[in-house]
Formats: C-alpha cells, structure tokens, sequence
C-alpha cells in the first residue's frame, strides 16, 4: 500500500478524493470574483427566501473577520490547503450550507489543530470567540428556519428505469438497453440522480431505435409464443370486429396505452393528436395493428415516457406533487418501475395521500418482487457491490477458482441480505450485525468453507461465527474494499468510516503523497508494521490513527473474505541458503537470466483495533459491537441519508436537514425498524412536495 | 462555407427526389466521401481534434532531443520514437498549463472548457471547445462532432468527471461512444434503420412542444435539451438523405474500412486502431470536423502487459517513484526491480499510445485532399494530458502536442518554447478561430496562442 493521497476507491464515493493537482495554484484574481458572485447569489436567494432569520441575514458574518485574519493565509483567496476555502464559504450563508466543513472547522477550533504549528497563532479568547459563533451557527442552527422540499429538473429514466418501464409495459422482459452509453456517476453515487441524468443526441438516437425494437420484439406480427401472446393481451386489449370499429379499437388500444406510458391519464388532445397518427398511417396503407403499432412507438420516443415529468406551478411556495406523480415517485424508488394497476388506481381516486392508504401502499409494493431493485441498484449501488464481477474480479487464468457464477453469488447474498432487513423489518443494527446470510454451494465451498450446502441456488444460512453475518463479514464487500489479491487496510477503514457511518476522513494533503521509497522498501516488515511507520509521519498521522485500525481488525479476512489465521508471505531474500523457492527467468532487455530467492513465511495475524475516539476492540466481532455500541447514531443518519437521496433522486443538500432529523426520531420511537425507515420516507417533506427554483420566483 | 452548401443543394434539387439509403452492410462501405468528379469538393474544410491520455507522463519525456536554433525539431527523444517519421508535421509547445485547475478528477472536465470543475453542481465552466466549433458548423456536416472512447478499465470507469472531456454546455458533457460499430452506424447508417418517419417525429415534436407549458420553467431547461437531440438526429437524416445521392464509388474512404461487428475487440491496439480509422472516415467523408477521443479514462488502471516488458496497471505505474508494488491500486503481485524500471514501464505505456497515434497521423497523411494536400495537412489534432509529472500531480508543463497544418495556417516541425506558463486554453482559441468560429476569449484565455504561424 503507500499511496493514501486521494485515490482510495470506495464504492459510491467522490467525496473523499483530493483536490486536484493545482488547486492550491489558482488565480487570487479569480477567485475574489467568484467569491463575489456567490455573494450576489446568496443575496438574491435570501431576498425571495420563504423564512429568513438572523442566522440568514444579509450582509457580512460576524465571523468573517476572524476568519480572514487568522485562517485566509492557508485557506484563502490564494491558497486553498487540502481544498478549503473559507473566503468562498464564509459568504454562503446559511453556514449550514457547507455543515461538513464547517463542522471540520469547528473541530480543529476546539482540538487546537489550527491555526498549525509556525502559523501565527489564535490567541486563546478569540479561539473561543469563533468557535462559539460557529457552533450557534452550525451546530445550533435552526432548522425550522427553513422550509423547502427542494427541486431538481425532471430527470429521464434511468437505462435500468427504462428497461423496467418497458417490461411492465408490455409484460416482458426485453433488455435493449445493452449497447446504450453507459451510465455515469457523480458525486451523489446513484446513477439516479437529476444531475447526472442527460440526454445527448448519442442517447436520444438509441431511444428512436429502441422504440422500434421494443414494439417489434414484445408485438411481432406474428406471435409465436406464449410471451408474444400475454404481451398482446397486456396492450391490444379491444380488437376491431364484433360491431367495433378500427378506429374505436384503437382509441381505446392508444388511450390506456398512453395513461400507462404517461403514468398519468391521457388528455382529450394527447388522444386525438394519436388517433389522427393511426388515421394517417391507415391512410398510408398500413393494416390495423401496424399502425396502432406506430403510435406506440411515438409514444416510446416522446419525452413524457422518457422524463420523469412533474407539472409546474406557479410561485414561491412549496406545493404537493399531484397523485400520479406521487405514484410515480413511489414505484420508481421502490420498483425502478412505473406504477401498477393496482397504483394507478388509487391515484385516480384520489386516495393516495391518505396517510393509511399510502402505507399500506408502501407495504404491498415492499413484499412485490419489483421492489428487489433496493437491493439490486439501491443497495448495489450504496454499499457498491455492484462493481463485484465488473470492476472487481480476478484473472480467471491465474485464479480458475475465481468464476463468473461466484461472483453473481457474492453480489446476490449481498442484495439478498439488504432485502431481507427491509421485507422482515429488521432493526438497522441487523445491517452491521445479523446471525443469517445467503449463500449457494459455490459461495459457502469457496470462500465460507462450509460444508452441507449443495446446488446452486442462494439460500437463507444461520450463522453462528459472530465474525460473520452483516455487510462487514461479507465476501463482496471484503473483495471491494481490497486490492487485487490483498487486503487494503487503508479501504477497508475508509469505507466503514465513509460508506456505513457517513463519517469520511477528511481528503489527504496534496502533499501526502505515496509511502516514501524507503519505508516501501523496508523489506521484512510487514504490511501493518509499513503502514504504522506512514502514520508516525506527522502529516499522516492524524487521519490515519483514525482509519488503519478499523482496517486492522478486518485482517483475518483476506482478499476474497477468506477466513485465515496468517499472512503467508513469499518474501524475496537475497542469500540462497535462507530461500524456499529459487526462481529464473529472462526478460528481453537483460542478456542474462535473473534469479530471484524467495523464502515462505507465515506471521499471525494481529487483528487488534481501535475506532476514531481511541475505543479498542479485537477482531471483526469486535469491530462489530464497538460501531454498534458507539457509532449507532452515525450508522442510523447515514442509512436515512443515502436511502432518501436513492428516493428523491438528487444529493442532499442541507434543507433536508429537517426530513432527516424527522426520520431518525421517528426511527428511534420505533426500534430503528427498516420499513419504519421507508414508511417516513416516503412520508416525507421532500417525497412529497417540491418548490420552485428561487429564479423563477422572482 | 456557404457557397459550398448551396451548390451542393442545388445539385440535389437536380437530381429530384431524395433516395433512401442502402443498406450498408452488404456493400462495400466505400462509397462515400468526395470522389474526382465530386461537385464543389470543400476547398479546405479543417477538422479539429483532440486526443486525450490520463495520468500523465514521467517528467522528460515530452519535450525534444535537438531542436535548430530557430526552433526547428531535428530529433525527438526516445521516448517519443514513434513520432518521428510526422515531427515536421508536429509543433511542440512547452510550459502549457490550465491555471484553474486539473488532475485526475477535474482534468478532464475542464481540459477544453478552460474553467474549473464543480463536482457537486456537475458543471465544467463552460462550453468545451469541441462543442463551440461543432455547434459553429453543424448544418455543414451530417454529425456536428464525434465524441469517442474506449472501454474503461478499473475502479473509476463510471466516473463521470473522468469520462467527460466534450460539453456541450457547462453542466451537461456530451456521452461517448466506446463501441466502433455504434460509431459507424451513427456515421453510415440511417436513424433506426429509417423506418422512424417524419410524421412520426412531427407528432412527437408537437406533443412535446406542448409540454413547455405543463412543466415549470425549470424544467423547460431539460425540455430544451430533448430539443436540441432531436434537432442533431434530424439534421443528421437530412444529411444521411442527401449524401445517399452524392455516392461514388471511387473507393476513397473505406477501402480498409468495413463494417465492424457489433462488441469490443479483444485486442487493445486493434481496438483503437479502429475507432482511429473510423476516425480517419469521419473526416474523410465530411461526416464531421470535428472529434475528441479520450484514449482512455482520466484513472485509468488498463493492463498494459499485452506490451513486452511492461507489468502492472498504468495509474499504479504513474507512481513510478514507489516500486514496491504496493500503491493504492497496484495489483499487489507485481513488483518492480527499482523506480527507474518502474518509470521505463510508465513510459513504454505511454509511448504505445505514441504509436497509436502515429498510426492515426499516418492514416491521415495518406488520405488526398480536393485541394491537393493530404487529410493531415487540413487538420489540427492536439495531443495530451492534464497531468505533467504523473507521480507529482504536476499541475505543470502539460505534456500537448499540436498535429496538422490546420489548412496552411501552422508552421510545424517546430518546438513553441514558453518562458512562462502558458494558458492551454490559447491553442483552444487558436483552433477555433481556425474553424471559423469568431472568438478572441476563451476560458482562462484572452487570446490566441502565438507563434503557431511561425
């Protein structure tokens, strides 16, 4: 290991990578001006903002002075150290906005870790000073203050959204979205997210030809099984003859067509303007279904299938979503699919926002096998085991062991397990600790060494090693969190901290650099002893005292999650007496062969560990009770957090503060139950209201 | 060039009624471009690309062995062997650099806007400079751009930032194709097969035209952005229409080209050799002018052992200075006899790219011109990197090149040394004007770069 500088792969995760090279070299000039412009920002938001209170004022922040006298030096206009800017965000008011580095700021306040050594230092009563102002500002805000459920653009669907889509449209599962650009990811880590969700001509021609594809594979003229057959009953649901006519036949054809595609019903012009395609292509010479078949297809390319559309209103005020776009928000977090019936017609009642109806709502689509999608894209894409048999795999070459089936298997006990912490309503603690897993008899031979499983199906197994069972003891998550073909202690204690507890350390120095050449090469030391010579660098240190022993205590599971008492070292030697193994080979830019001596050692493992705050703990079991003991609360808000972004569809920002402390009392009055946790988000704030961008306000 | 425009229409209003096209597959996929006989050849049209590489360089091996008093390139280093037999169609700049930011993460994002990136917000700073000048020419070519890539490697391949060097606005990057047969479909083959008609596309545009007043004028943003897609696909049937009647089967374009089969080729060099040729076919048939490829993602952590004498991942390998086989993303099983092997290898990797692009250049050169010159003497194809020194994260001495003679406008065969840092985002303004688009500013520029006239 050595390089700690900002590359550390987590899954889901952009948050934690250094400042890009130059960053510390940017322009003064232009960075007064922005800073300027966000101030104009900030003005103009406040001006139309629903409530304002002190702590939102216009106007300079009574603890800019302090910060531009003691902090601008390292974290200024010129010179942003580890990427902090304070003169940028001491004018983003509320403070709240940047809660994250604020908080860091108020902590380096109080510990005394800045101003540094050899900067000018803080005299003792104005440390007190800032740090009060900022903890009544930050710590202390006022969360009532604000009242807005956000706003994000209408979002297409996703690649898995629009497969989806498209399945429960016609009833079966076609797929077209292979060759599709891939989906990118951004900062918020779910590809469902508003930000990142564009689309480019590139994609837009693949959605025309998917159309034509989706209505000729689920339609074809002639239907020659049992699956063409359910799909044409699914949407040709009145057949001209019988005294029906074409065209009444295909209005009522088009129209429930088009309240399905449109998650919403059809309006009397969206209708006519379809029959009169029908008309013209009859006109054309096309029979009956051919041209019924060519509306669908419009209807496949028009941006009300495609987007995500919510109707506008006028004003500055939040507002309810209608019941079809509730609908839909409900069936696209729980399924990554449209509506059902079932949904559809609720919402035409109108009943969907009583609140007893909703939840039982919430209920019936859980136990609905669309709702795997939590665990297959929700979770999958949180805990990023979805990269396991994509991003993370083994040269099947070197290791045959290693197979395609095993790699399904892993991701599956993973979205399996998820699954049933929400379908049997388990307390959130269950993630981190739980005494079942799912495994096939690939996956219990290989990596669990367990006996008695056979086939190849997942089952339900109890679990009675205490190391095992919750996310941790999981082979996906052990294989995402190392390097290829060894434990990375550094990933591992980075992705408990950042990924399970929302905690993430704060990014590397960009001077952090690798492991110096020296230590890297100290021969004979192990792994732990290299990297606890890292931590006794200064710069290193403090961050790493945090990270590396939670890493530590995960060290009996290897690469894979192999369970292993040692390390097995093939450790290069220079004497040939002292060497277990001699090899030589050639190499085309040496004339003459190189031999190289290898000597085996075995060295016990020590799996002791220590969280952030100093508690010690040994061994995998003990990390365990040692997050759940003191780190409950982290756990809780970061769960909340990552599923209610995963149900809106866009980043948190700190207006939603309010919703998630909501969630997290309701969570606690309730055992922290898991459908507690979708029942509040479903009822919440943001999931069911939306204002309108300040700018159109105005 | 409107002139040109106009007398092709006229032609085509000659021929009467548009032709759909045949289907590509079974004929040989000569048939484009401009043949001897051709109307109104474009005298000189120029085509602009950039070709991008991530994680930087070993520091020294960019810049030239020997150059003449004046400037001139007499030897390229070794390392940039490969290059050799193009150096008097090269010009080498020194000291370039992108004062608001690059690197693994915001480098790409930012490498052609010239602005700083904001990973929250997803936004770039500004329109790419590729996308200016496509926009600029779009109703002069069926495709305004081409935006390629290949298929990632390692953890960071669905990274957005690190897959986006082309915006065509500065919160939304343009997608990349990363499979040769997608882009030769969206080149040589009708939409959807064509079976999409217009009044099919009428119906939908007029529906959703009535959206605008359903959504908030937010919204409208996103609406806008369906717009602008469709209005490329229309104008790249009407292309596709139109150039069906100007074939000629004089075998200019595509007599090494034949319809790739759909999926990625094993075989790393035969795959972006393709996607190079399908390059060169772009510009050779006027399909566009204009083409970023990223030749790999801004992490990239590519096996590059299918090249003798090099072991390991390329980011592992650009911290060459740590040889213990035990960076971050090091496999963990390779390791090195020393920092200085390790640098070799870093550098073999990336003088295997050198390659690939000599072959491009090459390609480019042998494709005549109506005007008499060669494909390359018409293009301007930067080369490089947002990182300098890999191992550092130097900000630094960008490793760029410039290819082409941009129509007759650059005098290459030359090393542009800089004193100071000087703004990347001068060559950017340079190549635009050159394409026609009227800017003098751009990003961090406030002007052109100088010199490149000689």
């Amino acid at each position: 290991m050595g390089r700690v500088d900002g590359c550390l792969p987590g899954p889901a995760v952009e948050t934690i990578r250094k400042q890009d090279a130059s960053e510390g070299m940017r322009m003064m000039r232009k960075r007064v001006r922005r800073a300027r412009v966000a101030a104009m920002v900030s003005a103009a938001a406040l001006g139309t903002a629903a409530a304002a209170s002190a702590q939102t004022d216009a106007g300079a922040h009574a603890v800019a002075p302090l910060v531009e006298q003691y902090c601008y030096r390292c974290h200024g206009p010129q010179t942003q150290t580890a990427g902090i800017d304070l003169a940028t965000l001491v004018t983003q008011r509320p403070l709240v906005r940047n809660r994250g580095t604020w908080t860091r700021v108020i902590e380096a306040l109080d510990e005394g870790k800045m101003p540094p050594a050899g900067a000018p230092p803080l005299p003792a009563e104005v440390r007190r000073r800032m740090a009060a102002m900022l903890h009544r500002d930050i710590e202390e805000f006022d969360y009532s203050t604000i009242d807005d459920p956000g706003f994000e653009l209408m979002r297409r669907l996703t690649h898995t959204e629009y497969d989806n889509t498209v399945r429960d449209l016609f009833g079966v599962d076609l797929n077209v979205t292979d060759r599709f650009p891939d989906e990118l990811t951004g900062s918020s880590g779910f590809e469902n997210s508003s930000n990142t969700l564009f689309l480019q001509p590139a994609l837009m021609e693949r959605y025309i030809a998917a159309a034509e594809r989706v209505v000729e594979l689920a339609l074809p003229a002639e239907p020659s099984d049992a699956r063409h057959l359910a799909s044409r009953e699914l949407v040709f649901v009145a057949t001209p003859g019988d005294g029906l006519g074409g065209v009444d036949a295909a209005e009522t054809v088009i129209e429930r067509f088009l309240g399905r595609a449109y998650r919403r019903p059809a309006t009397a012009g969206e209708r006519d303007q379809a029959l009169a395609q029908y008309r013209s292509g009859r006109a054309a010479g096309l029979d009956h279904e051919a041209a019924v078949k060519r509306v669908l297809q419009a209807i496949l390319i028009s941006p009300k299938f495609l987007l995500r559309v919510e109707r506008g209103r006028a004003g500055a005020d939040a507002y309810p979503v209608d019941d079809w776009e509730l609908a839909s928000r409900l069936s696209y977090f729980l399924w990554a699919s449209m509506p059902d019936q079932a949904l559809f017609d609720i919402a035409a009642r109108g009943e969907l926002r009583d609140p007893e109806t909703l939840r039982a709502q919430v209920e019936r689509m859980l136990a609905d096998r669309r709702a795997d999608t939590l665990g297959t894209v929700f979770a999958a894409q949180w805990l990023g085991f979805r990269h396991v048999g994509t991003r993370i795999w083994l040269d099947p070459i070197d290791n045959p062991w290693c197979t395609a089936s095993l790699m399904t298997a892993m991701r599956d006990e993973s979205s399996l397990f998820f699954l049933s912490l929400l379908r049997e309503n388990r307390p959130i603690r269950n993630l981190i600790d739980a005494d079942y897993t799912y495994v096939n008899e690939e996956l219990a031979g290989t990596l669990y060494g367990m006996d008695g499983v056979r086939g190849g199906h997942m089952r339900r197994v109890a679990l009675d090693d205490p190391n095992r069972g919750g996310v941790i003891g999981q082979p996906s998550i052990l294989a995402l969190t190392s390097n290829y073909k060894e434990t990375s202690p550094v990933k591992r204690g980075n992705y408990v901290l950042d990924v399970l507890l929302g905690t993430p350390p704060p990014p590397p120095p960009p001077n952090a650099g690798v492991l110096s050449a020296e230590v890297a090469d100290l021969r004979g030391l192990s792994f732990r002893e290299k990297l606890e010579r890292h931590s006794s660098n200064e710069t290193c240190r403090a961050c790493h005292a945090r990270i590396d022993p939670i890493g530590f205590s995960l060290e009996n599971f290897d690469y894979f999650g192999r369970w292993r008492e040692t390390y097995h070292f093939r450790q290069r030697v220079d004497d040939p007496a002292e060497a277990d193994e001699t090899v030589e080979f050639q190499t085309e830019t040496s004339p003459d062969p190189i031999v190289r001596h290898y000597k085996n050692t075995h060295r016990a493992i020590a799996a002791d560990g220590a969280l952030p705050d100093g508690t010690p703990f040994t061994g995998p079991a003990g990390l365990k009770r040692a997050l759940l003991g003191n780190r409950h609360g982290d756990l809780v808000r970061q769960v909340v957090s990552k599923m209610l972004a995963y149900a809106l569809g866009r980043q948190l920002e700190y207006y939603d503060e309010p919703a998630v402390r909501t969630i997290v009392a309701a969570l606690e009055a309730d055992g922290y139950r898991f459908q507690t946790l979708l029942q509040e988000i479903v009822a919440s704030y943001p999931f069911q209201y939306k204002r309108n961008r300040v700018e159109e306000t105005g | 060039m409107p002139s040109r425009r106009l007398s092709r229409r006229t032609v085509l209003r000659g021929l009467g009624a548009t032709v759909a096209l045949p289907l590509l597959d079974v004929m040989p996929a000569a048939a484009f471009g401009f043949g001897g006989g051709a109307p109104a050849a474009p005298a000189s049209a120029r085509r602009m690309a950039y070709l991008y590489f991530p994680n930087g360089i070993p520091r020294g091996v960019w810049y030239p062995e020997e150059t003449a008093a004046d400037g001139r390139l007499v030897k390229l280093n070794e390392w940039m062997r490969p290059l050799e037999p193009f150096k008097e169609h090269l010009l080498i700049p020194s000291n370039i650099w992108t004062p608001e930011g690059n690197g693994h993460v915001g480098g790409p994002p930012t490498w052609l806007t010239g602005g700083s990136y904001d990973r929250m917000a997803v936004n770039a700073g500004g329109v790419s400079a590729d996308q200016i000048a496509a926009r600029h020419l779009r109703d002069e070519t069926m495709l305004p751009s081409l935006e390629l890539s290949v298929q990632g490697e390692g953890f960071f391949s669905n990274s957005l930032p690190r897959n986006a060097i082309s915006w065509s606005a500065p919160d939304r990057p343009m997608s990349r194709e990363i499979e040769p047969r997608a882009v030769f479909d969206r080149m040589f083959r009708p939409p959807s097969g064509g079976a999409t008609d217009r009044s099919v596309m009428d119906a939908v545009l007029a529906d959703a035209r009535a959206l605008g007043n359903y959504v908030s004028r937010a919204d409208r943003y996103r609406l806008d952005e369906y717009f602008e897609s469709i209005r490329a696909l229309e104008r790249r049937i009407e292309f596709a229409e139109r150039r069906s009647t100007e074939m000629r089967d004089d075998g200019a374009v595509t007599d090494t080209l034949t319809t790739p089969t759909p999926g990625i080729p094993a075989d790393h060099e035969s795959y972006m050799r393709l996607m190079m040729d399908l390059m060169v076919a772009a510009f050779q048939s006027d399909a566009t002018r204009v083409c970023t490829f990223m030749l790999d993602h801004g992490q990239s952590n590519r096996y590059f052992n299918f090249i003798p004498e090099v072991r390991g991942t390329w980011h592992a390998l650009s911290h060459y200075k740590n040889a213990s086989g035990k960076t971050e993303d090091d496999d963990g099983l390779t390791s090195w006899d020393s920092v200085e092997q390790k640098r070799a290898m870093y550098a073999e990797v990336i003088r295997w790219h050198h390659r690939q692009v000599a072959y491009l250049l090459g390609r480019l050169r042998s494709v005549r011109e109506p005007d008499g010159g060669t494909l390359l003497d018409n293009s301007m194809i930067v080369y490089g990197a947002t990182l300098g020194d890999g191992n550092e994260h130097d900000a630094q001495n960008l490793p760029t090149l410039l290819a082409g003679g941009g129509g007759g406008t650059i005098e290459t065969g030359r090393f542009l040394e800089h004193a100071e840092p000087t703004d990347l985002a001068r060559i950017h303004v340079s190549l635009m004007q050159r394409m026609g688009v009227s800017i003098d500013r751009f990003g961090t520029a406030d002007g052109p770069l100088d010199g490149l006239e000689g």
